[in-house]
């Protein structure tokens, strides 16, 4: 019976769905295009299901680390304590005004503040990026700098010679590998669903193989 | 009937389809495929766990934070095929692995994971997956707290990523993490074999899952997946020539 609701009834989903979305695709259904539609919909709540297990675990986690007293645990204790403000904010109704205002002012600001922090991840990442290693990364490293040239305001009349190669590097060489690379990853997602609907590829609902490692 | 401008990609979905059925035919007959292609990107993990194992510190694992249903979804149930390999990988010489999700695939990751130790025999493993936000920010802070905090000796990446690779990516090589990425995003691929020991970029991505397997019938896809790039190439060079000396036919028949 487990092994029914498990792994037999998703892949019946996964088969009859799959074929539905390939048809409605290519073919003008009326009948089967609204299904779609709506089965597209059922996304959502599906989604909305996981979120509730994830905040389980997420409350299970700094519940275990304040018990523990691990090292920083008072951030778990105000993790714990913005999750269930902006629980009971959100659902109880009648405060939806303190949820926004306590939205806005807290996590617009605590966003921007990590972002700022992170934009030196990024940066220091761009430097690790452009260290010239082999003929590759010079490729890259040149690519990147007459495209940084190509695009200052000044580029223009220091170098006037990098809008032109600008243009033609974008429109040749960058627009076929991009072509190429959507095209190998249209027929690799394409070859993905047959197995995915062919039962081969067990991932997507949690069963691992057990024959290979 | 039949929607404007789809016929030509239904006739190359249908031939796909045909060859994959005839190469697994002869598959189940016992033919074998032997693949003239390897994937470094994917040989390399055990590597990169032994390396974590001989270090005494642990691997981290992310298939990104993309929606399973989301546009980029598919790359991330490609994330969750690699990251069983992984999980199996570390169970089998006891090492510890963390995962960063967000989203959607919580339970799924969850799931893959306790497995992944279960088929190793570890029946009482201690599920370490973690759950962060969704948004380049919030999910690539949680990445970097994560495998700081643990000082992650190897950073695998395997999903459907944006802006929050670069990221990911950062914070691994802070810690001095062995770096292995696979990412079909074309706006993300520069990054990816910049920022990554090493990588797998567009189709590679989904031909690792095949790989993995070793399955004959699964190889066969792979094959006939070579088939329809071939048939594709020649689509393009044979298009491109006619069209050199004004010829459009092809393309007026690929636009039907």
């Amino acid at each position: 019976m487990a092994t029914i609701l498990k792994r037999d009834i998703p892949y019946v989903l996964i088969l009859f769905f799959g074929v539905v979305m390939a048809i409605t695709f290519f073919l003008k259904i009326p009948l089967l295009s609204e299904f779609a539609v709506e089965a597209q919909r059922l996304l959502v709540p599906i989604s909305s299901a996981a979120f509730v297990v994830g905040g389980v675990s997420l409350l299970l986690y700094h519940a275990a680390r304040v018990q523990r007293r691990t090292k920083d645990w008072q951030l778990s204790v105000v993790s714990i304590a913005v999750f269930f403000i902006f629980l009971v904010t959100s659902l109880a109704p009648g405060i939806e005004k303190i949820h926004t205002v306590a939205y806005t002012t807290i996590v617009g600001m605590v966003t921007e503040a990590m972002w700022g922090l992170i934009a030196l991840f990024m940066v220091s990442m761009a430097l690790r990026a452009f260290r010239v290693k082999n003929l590759e990364t010079f490729l890259f490293t040149l690519s990147c700098v007459i495209v940084l040239i190509g695009n200052a305001p000044v580029g223009e009349s220091a170098f006037p010679v990098a809008p032109p190669v600008l243009k033609w590097l974008m429109d040749i060489p960058t627009m076929a590998g991009m072509r190429a690379m959507t095209i190998g990853l249209g027929l690799g997602i394409i070859a993905y669903g047959i197995r995915v609907m062919w039962g081969y590829e067990r991932a997507v609902i949690g069963e691992v193989r057990r024959e290979a490692s | 009937m039949m929607i404007s401008g789809r016929v030509s990609a239904l006739a190359l979905f249908l031939i796909l389809i045909a060859i994959v059925m005839y190469l697994t035919y002869q598959g189940i007959k016992g033919k074998k495929f032997v693949l003239k292609r390897s994937l470094p990107a994917i040989n390399a993990i055990p590597e990169a766990i032994g390396r974590a194992v001989e270090m005494g510190r642990p691997v981290h694992f992310t298939p990104g934070q993309e929606e399973i249903g989301g546009s980029r979804g598919t790359q991330t149930q490609m994330g969750l095929v690699i990251g069983s390999y992984v999980t199996r990988l570390c169970a089998k010489i006891g090492e510890k692995i963390s995962w960063s999700v967000a989203g959607d695939i919580f339970p799924i990751a969850q799931e893959i994971y306790a497995q992944s130790f279960i088929a190793e025999g570890h029946l009482d493993a201690k599920v370490d997956v973690r759950f962060f936000p969704r948004g380049a920010g919030p999910f690539g802070a949680g990445c970097i707290e994560t495998m700081s905090t643990e000082k992650s000796a190897t950073n695998i990446m395997f999903g459907g990523f944006g802006s929050e690779f670069p990221i990911m990516a950062e914070g691994g090589a802070r810690v001095g993490a062995f770096q292995i990425g696979g990412c079909s995003n074309p706006t993300m691929t520069p990054l990816v074999v910049a920022a990554c020991d090493y990588s797998a970029i567009s189709e590679e991505v989904f031909v690792a899952g095949a790989i993995l397997s070793e399955n004959t019938v699964q190889l066969a896809g792979i094959v006939a997946l070579d088939i329809c790039k071939a048939i594709i190439v020649c689509l393009i060079i044979l298009g491109s020539l006619l069209s050199t000396v004004g010829i459009k036919t092809l393309i007026e028949i690929l636009k039907i």
